[in-house]
């Protein structure tokens, strides 16, 4: 059965849309991840024209976000005044990366950074994660593990606007949660993704928040920030369609409760390790299209009017 | 003057002019399967078929135009080893569909120069005035140009090649063309070319046109008339499912 998408402009079969979102969405609840780094590409791949895919799947995440949110709220791992912080960052580069996405746009290398950007960040995050929970599983076998200190002390502790963040047991400057939250806006609004997959690991090991808040608190920014995105695609290159955004998440609410119920009999770091995997597969097929001699040289785009 | 010889003899200027078209005494007389074209929810595409009657031993050439749009084409080219867009060439105005259909190879039907001054053939009809002035790649052109119809080839939104057409009896024709699920909505012109002896003996043209229709359309026109409303709405929406998603899971 088809059905004509009224912004992107084309017409997919509505079960291959919904699939789609189910895979998505079970990957997603398996893993704890928004999954916007898999569903772009996959967008992308099926004709949908990249813009629409960014634009769409930003609004998607809201979605996830609220109902991976609410999740959190009930088992209090959210640190409000963190997320604040983070949002204020997200919000600014968010809208710079919506004008940095309209300005690639007209100068035709939107692509070209959007596929660099997902090697980049994919390949590093794939690698971190990778070693990290290859090193646990190792050592799980070896020896019980170790309690170390609650986080490492380094050089950003001395930088000014000290907050404390009580959810957290942090003190420290607010300056660093602001570049994470801004850093991240900038990928969402380019890569069309919630960024968690960063923001998570960063949260982690750079402000040395626990991970059962660092998801918690990122899943609340990201709502805000995708959001923001929605709104700001859809009001200066209107790329939201929302009928393709509604078919995602159905399949992808659902993928995720089977999802979620599958990852209770996995350890962590199985987990992690077979994520990262998934990972490094989405950045090597990205590697793959950047270097390999595309079957065309040419590619064309067409402007109304 | 008496007021009904009056009204006799413009209603005969009328059909004079009208007539006038085919003042070398052919009939060519054109009709399409139809004259709208829906695009619904549900829009796959669709067949239109052009058919009409003409002189025998006329050759028939049918022509379908697109609304015009204006094409960007990038090559890509080899930067320490990754593939990147480098040059462009910007084409104006060129048809954003355009299928063609004759009873023979266009070559044997009349001259190149004919083809070339009727803009029969895609060939003449993206040329080098439809480039951006600033762009004065000419030596580029042929390649770019190509470039562009074989993509627009592969979306089924060009025919470079004509498709036949059935001349069912001496004097009637008919031919078909696919309309793809991608067409963009606009009038479309078809028009009808008869030759005689490699001479041009008539041109009758007619519209259809393509537009939305349904709650495709209604979404459409809201999100580009109202995009600030329309950006809230799709917020609002993606709340209120992760909302419900949330509780309904819950309780199972």
């Amino acid at each position: 059965m088809h059905i004509y998408l009224p912004i992107a402009e084309m017409s997919v079969n509505i079960f291959l849309i919904l699939g789609m979102g189910g895979a998505v969405g079970f990957l997603s609840g398996l893993f704890g991840v928004g999954g916007g780094f898999l569903m772009t590409p996959l967008l992308i791949f099926i004709g949908v024209p990249p813009p629409v895919a960014v634009g769409t799947e930003a609004n998607q995440i809201v979605a996830s976000s609220v109902s991976g949110v609410l999740a959190h709220w009930r088992r209090a791992n959210v640190d409000f005044k963190m997320g604040f912080v983070l949002l204020l960052g997200g919000f600014v580069g968010s809208s710079l990366g919506v004008i940095l996405f309209k300005y690639l746009q007209n100068l035709g290398q939107l692509d070209l950074v959007i596929k660099l950007s997902y090697v980049i960040f994919l390949g590093i995050i794939g690698f971190l994660m990778l070693w990290e929970s290859s090193r646990t599983i190792i050592r799980s076998r070896s020896a019980a593990a170790r309690r170390g200190k609650l986080h490492q002390h380094n050089w950003f502790h001395g930088l000014p606007f000290k907050m404390r963040f009580r959810k957290s047991k942090l003190y420290i400057s607010a300056i660093l949660p602001f570049l994470i939250g801004a850093t991240v806006g900038v990928l969402s609004a380019i890569m069309g993704v919630g960024g968690g997959f960063i923001m998570v690991p960063a949260m982690i090991y750079l402000l040395g928040m626990p991970t059962s808040l660092a998801i918690g608190t990122s899943l609340f920014q990201i709502i805000f920030v995708t959001a923001n995105v929605t709104f700001l695609q859809a009001l200066t290159v209107q790329t939201v369609d929302i009928l393709l955004a509604v078919l995602l998440l159905t399949g992808a609410v659902i993928g995720a409760q089977f999802g979620s119920k599958y990852s209770v009999r996995m350890k962590g770091e199985q987990l992690r390790a077979l994520l990262a995997l998934l990972v490094l597969g989405v950045c090597v097929k990205m590697i793959f299209d950047l270097t390999v001699m595309p079957a065309d040289l040419y590619s064309i785009a067409l402007l109304m009017g | 003057m008496n007021r009904p010889i009056f009204t006799k003899f413009s209603i005969a200027l009328i059909m004079l002019f009208l007539l006038a078209p085919h003042a070398y005494g052919t009939a060519l007389i054109i009709d399409s399967s139809t004259s709208e074209v829906k695009v619904s929810s549900s829009f796959i595409g669709t067949d239109v078929m052009v058919f009409g009657t003409a002189n025998d031993k006329d050759d028939i050439i049918v022509v379908i135009t697109g609304p015009t749009e204006t094409a960007i084409v990038r090559k890509k080219g080899r930067v320490s080893g990754i593939w990147i867009n480098k040059e462009k060439l910007e084409f104006r105005e060129i048809p954003g569909f355009y299928a063609i259909a004759s009873t023979r190879p266009l070559s044997e039907i009349t001259e190149t120069d004919e083809l070339k001054k009727q803009k029969i053939g895609i060939h003449n009809v993206i040329t080098t005035a439809s480039l951006n002035s600033k762009d004065e790649n000419i030596k580029t052109f042929k390649s770019f140009k190509d470039a562009l119809v074989r993509g627009q080839k592969t979306k089924g939104l060009y025919l470079d090649m004509p498709l036949t057409i059935d001349v069912v009896s001496k004097r009637l024709f008919k031919t078909t063309f696919h309309f793809p699920n991608n067409m963009t909505t606009g009038i479309y012109t078809v028009k009808v070319f008869s030759f005689q002896k490699k001479r041009l003996v008539s041109m009758v043209s007619k519209t259809i046109s393509v537009e939305k229709i349904g709650i495709g359309a209604d979404v459409f026109k809201f999100a580009k008339e109202q995009s600030a409303l329309y950006g809230l709405l799709a917020i609002l929406i993606a709340v209120l499912s992760g909302w419900i998603a949330s509780v309904i899971f819950r309780k199972i």
